[in-house]
């Protein structure tokens, strides 16, 4: 590090103990983007789908045209890298003018577990929202949904998104947050669940949650008997079984079943390494069914 | 005794091996306090080891603390059954289930655990100090089962989403039987090594996870063993091919994109192989609201559906239903819902509830899911289902039928009269049905794309009720047409109306179809007499040709006859031309057209059959036009021009209504835009007829052609027969459009060859016809010369020998120009471009040989001179590029026999010139079956002897003998005289020409004076 730097410019360490900026273990459920990350548009707006452009229009509303437009470049050159998306919180790395990249935040709010379970009933009540999002897709009147409860899905104001960064730039959002920001655009138009990510619940969280609210519902709809096979089934005392099976097996003279089709173009890539497989296991632990 | 045991562990992904001791070691561990108790008689580490030596030496082995339940008194636990029967001693307590610690469990990764059970010994197999435990034994079996998945390549890559990011996997697809019956005998020790006996997981789940973590192992170890890579744009791969990092890396946009593209083409998931369905029902009753139903389909059976209900109704993971199973059922219908609402919109109205299970459309919207939705939604692989009418082709055709209104006069006869008016009647059908065509418009008019019409639902396609009004509008529903449109029309069933409607069948009632048929089949319905004022004897072929003619000129159709060369259809034309003067009082004249070197050829032949018809010959330079000569034809029957002419001359002959018009040799309008063809077509006749030797029907454009002289309008425009046969036919084969065509052109067409068994039997082995040419100038003016001369020099002769020699003279000098100049000049080094056109004769001959060429038959040519001999063959070497056969009397003898040997045989030579005077026996020239008299001898005795020897042997063929003679000079009169003095021939003439010499002045001079038919 030259001395002038050392003197007055950036100092990494410094940061390392930030609530916000500061060295984090990211929870399990985090979704981690490692290397450099790079926005897909090349030119003009970034994000596609109406989500991403509502979530952009936020900041565009809140920050300097020459900051915004520095920021698209930053996404757009792979400044960006080390993407860290947790509840409430996303962290990133992004190179700038100094030798050792910053350290750049952006806050959300996190939903209250009792405001999460009201929010995901409401969901559940109209299979239109699980079924939209399960197909990529941000329901049209999610925003609704959410609003009902008092609770703001797309942040409106600085209220509900904070810009941290460890440059020197006093306006916010700086350059690097706002490539933060547009980068989480292109990963919304990917998953518009990672919205709900940011303000407390996961993926499977929402999915799970979904299921069981609509569960509820279900109770009341006459299942004709047929339940699921739950994941666990206890052992029971029955000991007289505990030990049985095993053998009778499977009915092995059915005669092979045709391979399974490989479709495409893809298929044709796939078939050296199905043969080699085959082979292989043909090789350790004989031939025929 | 050892007793070995092991499982799965989920959480771990990791083989755990373990087993019981008997008799139990020493006991070794102490109590934890509170602790779970040590199992007394597990094996020990070392103990395992020397299995795992033993069988999978080259492993790498872990260690952990397990715990597992099983059935104990709460001081030991009970010995497994083997245990028991290898001696060990049961507890004596009350059974209860309670955890036991592991010590030293053996842990081994998932390649190395389908090692171990795949190489340890089957339960059947007798071993020494050791004995499977049950659940080995069920482990074995599932270790089998991946190994049949891997050898068979049952199973696909699958990808899931793990928070924004997709990980890759292997999924084995076994069968699902063999699969839920493996897992219904799980014994439950499998299930025991965990923590809290409730938490035990369900067997499906711990058998499917097995299978899927030990096969997935296994093929990403094959690929890192093997160094296995792939093409460049097949990078999302590696994620497949690596024990680590096996999440996709690219942007989420590329990862989503590629989540697409293999949902799309891998579609579903795991061993629960299944996909989303949806079903359209009719409505019920009188409704008229359609459900589309939700459902779950199994794939390999596409009968087993599950009703969205059922999903809902179910909680947990996975449905059990039908010995089926299907895993994360909500998830996917969900899934299926939020993107099947993306093509096909109403489905969103019934995701406002919770548990949609099925959304009701309007008929119109059925109809937009039956036509646009639905081959999108299995595009996407969802399945579809629809009511079983749809797909079949409801479609809308046109009906005709044609009935004969004149009450049945006709029917007593079986024939129609040339004005008669064939009734039809067009018809809507709809999907097979006939629609009358107010029903028809009511169901228009409701403006449904789905209709109810005669209890069952009908989607009526917008184009077809286009074009079905269309019709309707252009065409009259009822009315008559004449034959040759009633005739185009029965042939059309199948193909479709311009205006774009099929039309289905045509149905032509009662008598007229057997009139139709027999049309087709060119069936003569009676024979009129043969005119009297014919000169000749039909052959019974030729008499049904006339009677053929005759019929249709009475039913105003144009007709061709397509006869083989040489079977006389000059003749039927004149007889037809006879019989139109005797019977229905015809005065105006038939224009016959024909090629230049034929016309003198159709005079020596009116002449000869039909003496009381007056002959005009349109050609020359005095010839007659405009006014003058439409007042010159009223004064004649037939009139003869040349096709030459005919282009020329369009205008003067136009002007004229013919009787009938006649192409000769046809083909020469073969082309339809050249000016001949055109001029053709715009003559004016009541009838129309076309001679032709060739076949037709082969050669498309000649069809059209011919046809649409004889017949306008009834093949279409050229356009339009091109785009419906031509290309069709040639191009792409279509037997169907051929046999249309085949009967549209039957009706008009009567060929008859020379090898038909009808006419074989008419025709006399040996088939003789004269071949009249003309002179050219050149020829005139050096035959006039000659006559002039020599008759004057025989005239002056002294003595009587000498006046012979000089007649003998002129004759042959006469004959010598009759054949060619060049012959009678003595020309040496002939060749195509000094002989060509200056002998009738040899253009005649060309012209002939051409056919004869083109069928492929081989050719003798005899004539009375070596020179010409030699003249003929370097003309038709040269012109044809073959080989050319000469015998004259100087070949010896060995070479004859070469020469013939080689025109017998099958690839040799097909023209073979031949100068012989009588004599030379044992000549065999069986192959071939034509022979041309170039110019003849005067003894008729003689001349047939050569043409004898050419069939004298086997007489496999028939054989056309052809006699060349010049119109208008010695050779025409000559054979005149031999003609009428045949029985007389063999005594008059003797063996030489003496009986010529003995002729007077006068005599010869008539004999030998051109007359004027010699000319052009």
């Amino acid at each position: 590090m030259s001395w002038w730097q050392e003197e007055y410019g950036y100092r990494d360490d410094w940061f390392r103990s930030d609530p916000v900026l500061g060295d984090h273990t990211p929870s399990p459920d985090a979704i981690l983007i490692g290397g450099p990350v790079v926005a897909v548009s090349r030119r003009g707006p970034i994000g596609v789908e109406w989500w991403a452009r509502e979530w952009v229009s936020v900041l565009e509303a809140m920050g300097h045209g020459p900051r915004l437009e520095r920021g698209r470049r930053y996404a757009r050159n792979g400044s960006a890298h080390d993407l860290e998306i947790d509840y409430g919180r996303v962290f990133a790395r992004v190179s700038g003018s100094h030798y050792t990249p910053y350290r750049t935040a952006l806050t959300f709010q996190v939903f209250p577990d009792e405001a999460w379970s009201r929010a995901l009933t409401a969901l559940a009540s109209q299979a239109i929202y699980g079924a939209k999002l399960l197909a990529g897709e941000m329901p049209a009147d999610i925003e609704a949904v959410f609003q009902d409860l008092g609770l703001s899905l797309f942040p409106r104001s600085s209220r509900d998104v904070e810009f941290y960064c460890s440059c020197l730039d006093y306006e916010e959002p700086c350059k690097h947050a706002a490539a933060l920001y547009y980068l989480l655009a292109e990963q919304l138009d990917a998953d518009p669940l990672t919205l709900f990510h940011l303000h407390g619940r996961s993926r499977e969280q929402v999915l799970a949650a979904l299921h069981t609210h609509r569960g509820v519902a279900a109770a009341e709809v006459p299942g004709d008997g047929y339940r699921g096979a739950p994941d666990a089934a206890p052992l029971d005392a029955d000991f007289g079984a505990f030990w049985r099976g095993g053998r009778g097996g499977i009915d092995t003279d059915d005669g092979a079943l045709p391979a399974v089709e490989l479709p495409g173009s893809d298929g044709a890539a796939l078939r050296k390494l199905y043969e080699l497989v085959a082979d292989a296991a043909r090789r350790r632990f004989g031939g025929d069914g | 005794m050892h007793v070995l045991h092991g499982t799965w562990l989920t959480d771990d992904k990791r083989y755990a091996f373990w087993g019981e001791a008997i008799p139990p070691p020493p006991r070794q561990f102490g109590r934890r306090p509170g602790g779970v108790l040590p199992h007394p008689f597990a094996l020990t580490a070392s103990q395992l080891f020397y299995y795992l030596d033993r069988f999978i030496p080259d492993c790498q082995p872990g260690g952990i603390d397990a715990v597992i339940w099983l059935p104990g008194d709460g001081d030991a636990p009970q010995p497994s059954p083997e245990a028991l029967e290898a001696g060990a001693e049961p507890v004596d307590g009350m059974l209860r289930l309670q955890p036991w610690e592991l010590k030293e469990v053996i842990t081994l990764s998932s390649p190395e655990a389908l090692d171990l059970l795949l190489r340890l010994p089957l339960p059947d197999e007798r071993t020494i100090g050791f004995v499977p435990g049950s659940d080995l034994v069920f482990w074995q079996q599932a270790a089998d089962l991946v190994r049949r998945c891997l050898v068979e390549q049952r199973y696909v890559p699958a990808l899931e989403m793990q928070g924004a990011r997709y990980l890759a996997m292997w999924k084995p697809r076994p069968d699902p039987g063999d699969l839920a019956r493996l897992a219904a005998q799980m014994p439950p020790l499998c299930r025991a090594m965990v923590m809290s006996a409730a938490a035990a997981p369900a067997p499906q789940t711990l058998l499917d996870d097995f299978v899927q973590a030990t096969l997935d192992a296994f093929i990403r170890a094959t690929c890192e063993a093997e160094a296995l890579d792939v093409a460049p744009d097949h990078r999302w791969f590696r994620a497949f091919m690596h024990t680590h990092d096996r999440f996709l890396n690219g942007t989420p946009r590329e990862n989503r994109q590629l989540y697409d593209v293999w949902q799309a083409a891998w579609g579903d998931d795991g061993p629960g192989t299944f996909r989303v369905c949806f079903r359209l029902d009719e409505p019920a009753g009188e409704s008229d609201e359609w459900p589309l139903y939700y459902l779950l389909q199994a794939v390999d059976d596409p009968s087993l559906l599950v009703e969205a209900e059922v999903v809902w109704g179910s909680t947990g993971r996975t449905l059990t239903y039908l010995e089926r199973r299907f895993d994360r059922p909500h998830e996917k219908l969900l899934a299926a819902l939020g993107a099947a609402s993306g093509l096909f919109a109403p489905i969103e109205r019934s995701l406002h509830q919770a548990n949609p299970v099925r959304v009701m459309l309007s008929r119109e919207e059925a109809y937009r899911f039956l036509v646009e939705a639905a081959p999108r939604l299995e595009a996407r692989n969802f399945g579809v289902l629809v009511p079983n009418w749809w797909g079949r082709a409801a479609r809308i055709r046109a009906r005709a039928t044609l009935k004969d209104d004149t009450a049945g006069e006709n029917a007593s006869t079986g024939l129609l009269s040339r004005d008669a008016l064939i009734g039809y009647e067009w018809r809507l059908s709809l999907g097979g049905e006939t629609v009358e065509r107010e029903e028809f418009e009511q169901l228009v008019a409701l403006k449904q794309p789905l209709v109810r019409f005669r209890d069952e639902w009908v989607a009526l396609d917008p184009e077809q009720v286009e074009a079905a009004l269309r019709f309707f509008e252009q065409h009259e529903p009822a009315g008559a047409v004449g034959l040759l449109d009633a005739l185009r029309l029965s042939a059309d069933a199948g193909r479709d109306a311009p205006e774009g409607l099929e039309v289905e069948i045509v149905e032509v009632r009662g008598w007229l179809n057997d009139f139709f048929e027999r049309l087709r089949g060119a069936e003569v319905f009676d024979l009129p007499p043969v005119p009297a004022g014919l000169n000749a004897v039909l052959r019974p072929y030729q008499v049904r040709g006339f009677a053929w003619l005759v019929q249709m000129r009475r039913l105003g159709l144009g007709a061709c006859l397509a006869d083989d060369m040489g079977l006389g259809k000059t003749i039927q034309a004149i007889t037809l031309w006879l019989h139109e003067r005797e019977h229905y009082e015809v005065t105006r004249p038939v224009l016959v057209v024909c090629p230049t070197s034929v016309v003198g050829n159709w005079r020596h032949e009116i002449r000869r059959f039909a003496p009381a018809l007056r002959v005009m010959t349109h050609h020359g330079p005095d010839r007659e036009h405009g006014k003058a000569f439409a007042g010159a034809v009223e004064e004649v029957d037939v009139v003869l021009t040349s096709y030459a002419l005919l282009s020329r001359d369009v205008k003067t002959l136009a002007r004229v209504r013919w009787s009938g018009v006649v192409l000769d040799e046809a083909q020469n309008i073969k082309n339809p835009s050249t000016k001949q063809a055109q001029a053709a077509r715009a003559l004016k006749a009541d009838h129309r007829l076309a001679l032709t030797g060739t076949p037709v029907e082969n050669r498309l454009s000649e069809l059209w052609s011919i046809l649409h002289f004889l017949n306008p309008g009834y093949l279409g425009s050229r356009k339009v027969f091109h785009a419906r046969f031509a290309v069709p036919i040639e191009r792409h084969g279509d037997e169907q459009a051929a046999g249309r065509l085949r009967q549209l052109a039957a009706p008009f067409i009567l060929r008859r060859v020379k090898t038909d068994p009808n006419v074989i039997n008419d025709l006399p082995d040996k088939f003789e016809n004269k071949v009249y040419c003309t002179l050219t100038p050149e020829q005139a003016t050096l035959y006039e010369a000659v006559v002039r001369e020599e008759l004057a020099a025989v005239d002056r002769a002294e003595s009587a020998m000498k006046r012979r020699g000089g007649v003998l003279r002129m004759l042959t000098r006469l004959k010598q120009i009759c054949n060619h100049p060049a012959h009678f000049l003595k020309e040496t080094s002939p060749g195509v471009v000094s002989l060509k056109g200056r002998s009738g004769k040899l253009i005649r001959l060309t012209e002939i040989l051409q056919d004869i060429f083109a069928n492929g038959d081989r050719t003798l040519i005899f004539t009375q001179y070596a020179t010409m001999g030699k003249l003929l063959r370097a003309y038709f070497e040269e012109l044809s590029g073959e080989e050319v056969l000469f015998l004259y009397g100087g070949t010896p003898s060995k070479k004859r026999a070469e020469l013939i040997e080689r025109f017998q045989s099958p690839g040799g030579p097909r023209l073979f010139i031949l100068s012989l005077k009588a004599g030379g026996t044992g000549l065999n020239l069986t192959a071939a079956n034509n022979v041309f008299h170039y110019d003849r001898w005067y003894n008729p005795a003689v001349e047939d002897q050569a043409t004898d020897r050419a069939f004298r042997i086997g007489q496999t063929r028939n054989v056309q003998v052809h006699k060349l003679l010049c119109l208008g000079t010695l050779e025409e009169r000559i054979d005149e005289l031999i003609e009428h003095k045949q029985a007389l021939a063999e005594t008059i003439v003797g063996s030489g020409e003496q009986w010529l010499s003995e002729m007077g002045t006068e005599e010869l001079r008539e004999l030998v004076e051109l007359r004027q038919d010699a000319l052009e």
